[in-house]
Order: structure tokens, then sequence, then C-alpha cells
């Protein structure tokens, strides 16, 4: 379990978050939203220990943050980047073989290769692999950056619980990616018993792939329910300050639907 | 079932293209080692006594004690073994250093076009140098007549490698530093020391100014070997060292943040390279003055070849540039001989339209 324990950041003298105590259990998706600025990605950097809490703690599998050496942590939890702007000629091959650094002690290539190709074909880019990074389109280098962490974290020998961090893994996608992208880490999530956290902009993706939604607010986690209680119409309008009307999903009534 | 048989399948596809490109690699290593080993006897036999290939071949094997069929005289012997071989060596130290750091500056950067200068090692150097020549018989003098022959590389040197220190120091932001403070702390050093550099020329005499345009153009003559072992520490730890952070630049392309995700600790990396490079660059600046182009060329070629990956970038780049550097200073002593041309102005009438010549193919061929 990755659990945050009253987490407070502050950057300069601006607090950014204050005093946020989540969990995020193996095989859930955490969804996170909440209006632009609201400190979703500076939580993300914070629990993957990019940027240091002022105050509160974070422990990872029962275990201190900090206790933690990078490559321990890389091999544990694997961050999908906002944006990545690789401008030199890799193939795509390549650099989902970078997800693979942490995993050099063991200097297996074949593994490293299997779950590279693994990784691949489960973003559906396999047929991508010797193509040029940099001259994909976006949707594509997002998916190619998703099948590196997917790569990082897959097959690691020992049995312990890993995490996914995805900061907006779906700004860049097509409808059908996106479903695929967030299906996918779905599925890994229940699978391989990974606990995901992933931010999002459109709240119906929330409601249909998050097991529990989270909802930040001016650095403050005001909500962590499940989409059927946090996503309804007052609430809504409190947050964002937009109104919304919410109906139940045709195909699923637990899940809200969102009309804007 | 069926989609573990593809995956398998791809994955032995995998292999046969790695064995592809890691061949055509392999075989680009081999191919520059056979021809530095060339390049390397050939600069030996040219030159303005005549010693041609198979003499110096018997001199080289005099020297571990073996026996060849041609004949050399004394002075042959004496000409290769104290003039060209230290002159060789230093050549093929500093074209693999300027290569390797400019290949690895290119990757911290996060730009093709980076090199060391940009961290004000050579600016540092410079001015470092002309304050030595222009004050040497006034404020420095008591520094020059205790330092003797060594003042010159000495200062160059540190004022190379104080730049540098300085740039990283005003970049550095609570422990950390980000890729564009560093290039903006280095365009301010590199500025500031430009200007106190113009001063110091503006108030240096004909002779004075006769040194440093010589200094600043780069040049290899009358290199001895205790030139050469005074520079080696520098020179190989940055050669030993620098490749060993392959993997860790190769993550850092993708960004810092995400390299520090993949386990690496990106700042040590950074500031470990960083001094690499202003070690190997600022001891090449100190004994041969400003060669520039090596560090540009070279590394862009080779990623041309067979893509940015700093694993055989970094041990293909030192080649490369020791080779390139030969073959430079070889025309340096040949060109005009017997005067020679500084080495610095053979790079650059080399480097500079062959690299348009590449900018321009890259252009038509629409890729990165």
């Amino acid at each position: 379990m990755l659990v945050a324990d009253n987490l407070s950041v502050k950057i300069g003298t601006k607090k950014i978050l204050s005093a946020i105590s989540l969990q995020i259990k193996p095989g859930e998706l955490l969804a996170v939203v909440g209006p632009n600025g609201a400190g979703k990605s500076t939580l993300l950097k914070t629990l993957c220990g990019e940027i240091e809490p002022a105050a509160g703690n974070i422990q990872m599998n029962e275990r201190q943050l900090e206790e933690w050496s990078l490559t321990e942590r890389a091999v544990s939890c694997a961050v999908l980047p906002q944006n990545s702007s690789l401008s030199f000629p890799f193939s795509v091959l390549d650099v989902v073989l970078m997800g693979r650094s942490p995993h050099y002690q063991d200097r297996n290539v074949e593994v490293d290769y299997a779950i590279t190709c693994q990784a691949l074909e489960l973003t559906g880019m396999l047929a991508f692999k010797e193509r040029i990074y940099p001259s994909l389109s976006c949707g594509e280098q997002q998916r190619v950056q998703f099948a590196r962490i997917l790569a990082q974290i897959l097959g690691s020998i020992d049995s312990q619980s890993r995490y996914l961090l995805l900061d907006e893994p779906t700004s860049a996608l097509d409808i059908a990616c996106r479903h695929d992208c967030l299906s996918i880490a779905r599925r890994f999530a229940k699978e391989q018993s990974i606990g995901v956290l992933a931010i999002l902009h459109d709240l119906n993706l929330a409601a249909l792939y998050g097991d529990r939604v989270a909802v930040l607010q001016n650095g403050h986690l005001i909500a962590i329910d499940t989409p059927k209680k946090t996503l309804d119409e007052n609430f809504i309008k409190h947050v964002f300050n937009y109104s919304v009307s919410v109906i139940n999903h045709p195909k699923n009534k637990d899940i809200p639907l969102i009309i804007m | 079932m069926s989609s573990t048989a593809t995956s398998l399948n791809e994955s032995l596809n995998f292999q046969q293209l790695k064995i592809v490109k890691d061949s055509r690699k392999q075989m680009t290593f081999w191919f520059l080692v056979i021809s530095l080993l060339l390049m390397c006897v050939s600069s030996l036999s040219i030159g303005a006594m005549p010693i041609s290939t198979g003499q110096t071949l018997a001199i080289l094997a005099d020297l571990v004690g073996l026996q060849l069929p041609w004949e050399f005289s004394f002075s042959q012997e004496t000409v290769i073994t104290s003039i060209r071989a230290p002159r060789l060596m230093m050549a093929l130290l500093i074209g693999s250093v300027l290569a390797v750091s400019g290949a690895a500056m290119q990757g911290l950067f996060l730009n093709p076009l980076a090199d060391p200068a940009l961290m004000g090692i050579s600016s540092g150097a410079t001015l470092a140098a002309v304050a030595v020549i222009v004050l040497e018989a006034t404020i420095l003098h008591e520094f020059s007549v205790w330092m003797g022959a060594f003042s010159l590389p000495i200062s160059a040197f540190l004022g190379g490698f104080l730049a540098t220190l300085l740039v990283y120091h005003f970049a550095l932001n609570k422990g950390r530093s980000d890729v564009s403070s560093l290039l903006l702390a280095g365009i301010a050093i590199n500025a500031l020391t430009g200007s106190i550099t113009g001063l110091l020329i503006y108030t240096a005499n004909d002779e004075q100014l006769r040194t440093i345009t010589f200094w600043t153009m780069g040049s290899l003559s009358g290199i001895s070997w205790s030139q050469v072992i005074t520079g080696l520490p520098f020179f190989l730890s940055t050669l030993y060292f620098l490749p060993k952070f392959s993997r860790a630049l190769n993550a850092l392309l993708l960004g810092e943040a995400e390299a520090g995700h993949l386990g690496f600790p990106v700042e040590r990396v950074k500031l470990l390279v960083i001094l690499l490079v202003a070690l190997g660059v600022g001891a090449s600046v100190s004994f041969a003055g400003i060669i520039g182009f090596v560090g540009l060329v070279v590394p862009h070629l080779l990623r041309l070849w067979f893509g940015p990956d700093h694993c055989s970038l970094l041990p293909c780049s030192a080649l490369l540039g020791a080779l390139l550097l030969l073959l430079a200073d070889i025309f340096a002593r040949t060109l005009v001989s017997p005067a020679e041309l500084p080495i610095g102005i053979i790079t650059g009438i080399l480097g500079g339209p062959f690299f348009l010549w590449l900018l321009r193919r890259q252009r038509i061929a629409g890729g990165h």
C-alpha cells in the first residue's frame, strides 16, 4: 500500500498541498480530479519522491519512502510524465528498453527484451518498434511512454506491491486510445495487483475507470470515495464552479454519467 | 495463448534486431580501432624528416627489443621517440577527450549542439591564459617566475575549471540545477569572462597580441613527454569514468524527472559529468589551446550512423575524435612545411563545411 499521511507541500512560501491523507491500495485505480492549479501534479510528484513534503510522511509497502534506494523505488513505482520531450532519435524499442534500467543489476537481456515486447504489445505499439521516437505523433509518443513505464514495473522478481502514477495519461490521445490506455491500467491493477493513481481531466473517464475518485481543490483533499458518491451534480458545481447534469450510465447504473 | 506465442516470436525478432544493430556498432568500433592504428603509424612517418613506414615500424619494434629488416639512423629514432611520439600521444588524448566530452555535454543538455564551451571552460581558460600573457611582466611576475614554463597551462586549466564551477554554482537552486539555468549561467559567465579578456587584450602590446592569437588558435607543436605525463591523469580519468555514465545519460535524454523515476541519482550524475568534462577539457585547453569542432562534429556524425545510445556513442566518439585530431595534426604539420599551421584552424576549416553539409543532408532527409 502507498500511504500518504497528513502531507503538506510548500513551494517557496506558497502552500500547494495541505494535510492530505490518502491510500493507494494494490489492485485499485484511484482517479484524481480537480480544477487546474488544485495541486494534482504536485501530489503525484510528492508521492513518487520528486518533491519533498514540508510536513507529513509517505510510506510505500510499510516502509518510509526516504528509506528506499532510488533503484528499489524505481522497480516498485513507475511514473508517467505529463509530457516527455525526447528529441534524440532513439527507436521506440530503445525508449521502452530504458524502462528496464532499474533492473540492470539482473543483467538478463532476454527477460528485458521479452518484457519490453510484452509492454509494447499491451499498448498496441509493437508494429512501431523500429520507428524513430521523435517522428511519432503525440498520441503515439504517449503510448510509447506508457509502454516504457509498464516495462519498468513488469516482471519484478520479488512479489512486492507495485504502483503506477499517471499524470494525465490520456491528454494527447484520441477517444479509442484513451479508453485503451485506462483499461490497460485498470486490467493491470486487477490482474497483477498494482496500485494505480491517475490524474484525469475528463470526469467521465474518472467515473468509468476509477475504483475511487479523489477530488482536490486548492490543495485540500475534499472527497475520496466511489465515483457514484463523489461525482454528483451539486458537488461538481461546488468544486469546478460549473453546472452539469449527472445521470446513471445507460450500461451500468453504478457509474455516473456527467453531461456538460 | 496466441498472444504469448506472438510475443515470444516477436522477442526472437527483437534479438535479431539487437544483433544487427550491435554488429553495426561493433564493426564501427573495430573499424575505428584499426584506422587509428594505421593513422598512428603514418603520423609518425610523415614530417619534415623523411622516414619510411618500414623504418617507423622498425623503430617501434626496436623499442620493445624486436628486430625488423629495415635500417634506420639514430637521428630518425630520436625524431620519432622524442618529437613525433609525444605529439602523437597528445593528439590522441586530446582528440578523444574533446569528442567524449562533447558527446556527454550534448546528452546532459539535451541539445545536439552543446559542447564544453557552454559551461565556460574555454572562455575561463582563455581569460586565465590571456591574463598570464599580458600581466606576466607586472602583476603576475612572481607567479610566472615560480611556475616557469607551466604558468600558462596551469593557469588555463584553473581558469577553465573555476569558470565551470561558477556556472554550476549559479545554476544551483536548493541543491538542484535544471539544465536551462545551467545554460543561462553558462552564457552569462562566458560573456563576463569574454569582456574581461577583451579588456586585457586592449591593454596588450603587439608581441603579446601575437602570442594570444596563436594560443586561441590551438597548437600541438613542441609537446614533450613531460607534458604528456602531466596531463595523463586528467585525460585518463575523463576517458575512463565518463563512459560509466552512459545509461544515466540515456535516461537523462528522457528528461531529468524521468531519469530520477528510473532510479538514477540525477544531481550526482550531472555534477560528476560536468567535473569530468572540466578536468579533461581543461587539461586539453591548457596544453593545446582552443581546438574547436571536434567535440561537436564527432558525436553528431556517430549519432547519425548508429543512433544516440551513449553506451556505444562514448567509446566510438573517443576513437573517432582521436582519429580526426591526428589527421588534422598531419595537415597542420605538412601543409605549409617547414612552417606549421595552428591545429584549431585545420579543425575549423575541415569541421565547419562538413557540419554545414551534414545539416543540409539532414534537412533533405527530413530526419532529426
